[in-house]
């Protein structure tokens, strides 16, 4: 098995016969994934690409860490732009006059900035208690207050917004000391 | 921050709050610049973190956009490989192993002739049957609204199975153009359901799963019922699947319906 770093550096180098090789082991997951989800095999084969892109063009600027193995990172970019995507075309039906279209590179600069603050917050929501997490997840899967208190066991809904809230501020200071955070802000 | 300053913004991002409310918060927004903040990061929160939206970028002249822009326009090299690995995937093999065609011309003719004598599963629509639940619904009047009288009458004509009619109540003396509460969302829908009228059903629970309210993912059960009667299972089973691993109202049933088309 390749470590992380053959791969990102066959990216770097384009060298043809990895990139194949990674296209026919990796491709078949992500076409299932966008299958299932609403898109096509060209959506598939579009996201594909622009993940590894992506990833390459990221690595180069500033060699940032993969924690996970290559293949399990380069799905979660995948995933992430698909969901992406399906955003995008729901602004383009409510003709939000703040998401005008860009020229592909553009497109691809952001979508690696986006992907940036995505990791920044999932990397920090793992910071907070259990508790907390499981509150958080019911939350913004936009779980009931009255649900998450049956969920939860607490005894009002009053007490589950202040748990709420209180879990919601914790990840919110987290993520703000994060260093990382300082040059997304102003995004 | 405190509580009821994130209600506040919480209610605002759901579009929730009164149009007095809603211009308040505006003008906050537009004149308090460590309250935008908030307001901003809050939406990157809930953007972030429901896994059908996305956290966007608004500041798209930002200079690391332009800095990523350069590098991106640099890749030619890259973006010429990967279209070639495309392609290359996408080629067929040119041997052609005609055995395997026969086989599955033979399992093919097999499945025809023995399917309808092994399948004892439930269609889609007899599922729809077995799972739609109208008693579960909660009552539509509100103690002391000014519609009391005319919601308790759509109720009673729903509960009738006279859909039509309850209807017309909607759509003619309710004005719908204000936000509703989440039960004659559900009614409407169901009552449109139960008339085939599917396109409106499917933007009634549409509707109620983009409205912000507490209740909005209830829509997510029922439209994923509709695709049932629609007998559009793969696409009933994507919404139970969203139903089941974010744990919304139903997820139990979505298990258990899932287990059944399956």
């Amino acid at each position: 098995m390749k470590n992380n770093l053959s791969f990102l550096n066959a990216l770097l180098n384009g060298s043809s016969k990895e990139i194949q090789e990674l296209y026919n082991t990796n491709f078949p997951k992500v076409k299932h994934f966008v299958l299932q989800n609403k898109g096509q095999i060209a959506d598939a084969e579009d996201v594909f690409s622009k993940a590894l892109l992506q990833i390459t063009v990221r690595y180069r600027k500033e060699k940032f860490q993969i924690t996970s193995s290559f293949e399990a990172y380069l799905f979660t970019a995948c995933k992430n732009l698909w969901r992406r995507e399906l955003n995008k075309s729901k602004i383009k039906v409510t003709n939000d006059p703040f998401h005008e279209p860009k020229d592909d590179n553009t497109d691809l600069a952001l979508g690696v900035l986006e992907q940036k603050r995505w990791e920044l917050f999932h990397e920090n929501i793992k910071l907070i208690s259990e508790n907390c997490k499981k509150v958080l997840n019911l939350f913004f899967a936009k779980v009931t207050y009255g649900d998450i208190m049956k969920e939860m066991n607490y005894n009002t809904e009053t007490v589950t917004r202040q748990r709420v809230f209180r879990c919601k501020t914790k990840l919110g200071e987290l993520i703000k000391k994060d260093q990382r955070y300082n040059s997304l802000k102003e995004l | 921050m405190n509580i009821n300053e994130d209600i506040l913004i919480e209610r605002y991002l759901n579009k929730t709050l009164s149009i007095e409310e809603e211009e308040i918060v505006l003008g906050r927004i537009k004149n308090d610049a460590t309250f935008k903040e908030k307001v901003l990061f809050e939406k990157q929160l809930f953007d972030t973190f429901d896994e059908e939206k996305w956290s966007f970028i608004e500041n798209t002249k930002a200079q690391e956009v332009k800095e990523y822009s350069e590098l991106f326009k640099k890749e030619t090299r890259l973006k010429q490989v990967l279209e070639e690995a495309k392609t290359n995937y996408n080629t067929p093999k040119k041997k052609t192993n005609y055995n395997w065609y026969l086989y599955a011309a033979a399992m093919i003719v097999l499945l025809i002739i023995v399917a309808p004598i092994i399948n004892t599963s439930p269609s889609s629509s007899e599922l729809y049957a077995s799972y739609i639940n109208t008693t579960e619904l909660p009552s539509l009047s509100i103690r002391g609204n000014k519609n009391e009288d005319l919601r308790t009458k759509a109720q009673h004509l729903f509960e009738q199975k006279k859909y039509n009619e309850a209807l017309s109540i909607f759509n003619n003396e309710l004005d719908l153009s204000k936000k509703q509460t989440a039960t004659v969302y559900l009614y409407m829908g169901i009552a449109q359901m139960e008339l085939n009228q599917f396109e409106k059903a499917a933007h009634t629970f549409e509707a109620l799963i983009n409205s912000g309210l507490m209740d909005a993912p209830k829509g997510n059960w029922y439209k994923a019922l509709l695709y049932l009667k629609m007998e559009k299972a793969e696409d009933s089973k994507v919404i139970l699947n969203i139903i089941s691993s974010k744990k919304l109202y139903n997820h139990q049933k979505a298990d258990d319906l899932l287990k059944e088309i399956n």
